[in-house]
């Protein structure tokens, strides 16, 4: 059980005893005072100089800060003339504060001690090895800490050899080797790109991007309406032209998905295409404008 | 080329301690073969007396500067940690588990600093004790020092040993490190 559990039940145990309404409200303040302080030591400190005194204290008590690092008689005076200042004491601050400063006098204290009083001898543990009828005995004035201490230091960093070592000649011919293959494909794939930029037609992006579907769609219904109703081939559709052909495949795909014709093929994949007409209307309803998807941030 | 050399090969190239496993696994041969290989080659290094030797570390097995030698040859590899970080050390390894408040009556204030900075080189552990600290070595604190001892008792009589009292009988080697390994075909 924690000194803030005991003061607790201390305080409940009295308040159950008491019948006096006045007393009942004071123990009451007391264990609000007793609960707040348990919650922590900075949760209940606003004002920055007593934040600034818990925290030093608080270094030294979670054993960052040597005890005798901190100046308890000026943290004190410090703290006296905040309140001199500001007229009104937090008794729970201070109470706090006391605290602290009380266990940090106690290490501090421990500590001088430990220096005025010389360690006791450390007694040896003999495990359970068979000492034999030889067996050893310990001198009875060996001591470890002052043998350490007055530098017979037991233990020495471990010399071993770095894992590293420098390039062989062998090892330094291949890289090169490597570097040289890697070259020659690099030139190659950009004798490839060449050839390929000088191929591809200079309006290339205009010719793809240019066009209008609504367009070629009206254009190809117009040709399909010449026909007498039968099913007819594509090729017949379109002229030797490859845009041509493309274009007129392209629309005739979006008409069959508009239901204006039916497409069938005898033979898969070479047979011929054929388009036979579902619709004897003039004209073909505006396609919407597809819009290409955005590009998506990486 | 001999089974041997190749752990031999391996224990130089890989600059720490490896544990028999690894070394059978990197090389392609037989843990048995490994583990006799390690033996004579120790053997070997002893009979010549040489500066360098091969160590067991508790279940692993590494190739080293002779403890007789380190300090000579420190001159060419500067230790990362000073005698004064080393005394701390040496306390912490034979007195743990030792309270922080306790190696400080030893050491005095400086051991604060100490366990902080033992601590950043991942030689020792500590855990909350009360108001203080208790203090114990790490896995790595015997490899880092070399010291063939793994166990808290071992350690002690080995670190006493070192500092002064005249040695005690040893224990037996491990059941896994042969009596008498095979003769030696390759040479160091």
């Amino acid at each position: 059980m924690t000194n803030y559990e005991d003061v607790l039940n201390h305080l409940m145990f009295h308040k159950a005893l008491t019948a006096d309404h006045e007393s009942g409200e004071r123990i009451n303040e007391y264990l609000a005072m007793v609960q707040e302080i348990e919650k922590g030591h900075y949760l209940t400190l606003r004002d920055p100089l007593e934040k600034a005194i818990a925290a030093a204290f608080e270094l030294v008590l979670e054993q960052a800060y040597n005890p005798w690092e901190i100046d308890l008689a000026a943290f004190s005076k410090l703290y006296l003339e905040k309140v001199r200042d500001d007229g009104v004491v937090n008794f729970v601050t201070a109470g706090k504060l006391v605290a602290m400063a009380w266990t940090i006098l106690k290490l501090q204290s421990e500590d001088l001690l430990g220096k005025a009083k010389p360690p006791e001898p450390q007694e040896y543990y003999f495990a359970d090895w068979d000492l034999g009828p030889e067996g050893y005995e310990a001198p009875d004035r060996f001591d470890y800490t002052e043998s350490v201490l007055e530098g017979r230091v037991p233990i020495q960093e471990a010399i071993r050899r770095e894992g590293r070592r420098a390039v062989t000649l062998m090892e330094l011919m291949q890289a090169l080797d490597e570097a040289r293959v890697e070259a020659a494909r690099q030139l190659e794939l950009a004798a490839l790109r060449e050839k390929v930029r000088v191929t591809v037609p200079q309006d290339f992006d205009k010719k793809v991007h240019g066009e209008d579907l609504n367009e070629d769609l009206a254009f190809t219904w117009s040709r399909i309406l010449q026909g007498d109703g039968q099913p007819m081939a594509l090729e017949q559709l379109a002229n030797h032209d490859p845009w041509d052909r493309v274009t007129v495949f392209v629309s005739v795909l979006f008409l069959a998905k508009m239901e204006k014709v039916s497409l069938s093929q005898d033979e898969f994949p070479y047979g011929e295409i054929l388009v036979k007409r579902l619709s004897d209307d003039a004209t073909i309803e505006a396609v919407p404008a597809v819009h290409p998807p955005q590009e998506v941030p990486a | 080329m001999s089974e041997q050399g190749v752990v031999e090969a391996a224990l130089y190239s890989a600059g720490r301690a490896l544990a028999v496993e690894e070394i059978a696994q990197t090389t392609n041969l037989p843990v048995d073969i490994v583990r006799s290989g390690l033996a004579a080659l120790q053997r070997v290094y002893e009979e010549r007396e040489s500066a360098i030797e091969v160590a067991r570390i508790g279940d692993r097995w590494t190739m080293q500067i002779r403890a007789a030698y380190v300090e000579r040859a420190q001159t060419f590899a500067p230790p990362e940690i000073s005698t004064d970080l080393l005394k701390t050390a040496a306390l912490i390894a034979y007195h743990q588990p030792v309270r922080q408040s306790d190696l400080v009556r030893m050491v005095g204030s400086k051991g604060y600093e100490h366990v902080r900075a033992l601590a950043d080189l991942n030689l020792i552990t500590s855990e909350p004790a009360g108001q203080t600290l208790e203090l114990r070595t790490s896995v790595g604190f015997p490899e880092f020092f070399g010291l063939p001892a793994t166990d808290r008792e071992e350690m002690k009589r080995l670190l006493a040993e070192r500092a002064g009292r005249p040695p005690s009988p040893r224990r037996p080697p491990p059941a896994d490190v042969p009596a008498d390994p095979a003769p030696s075909a390759a040479t160091p």
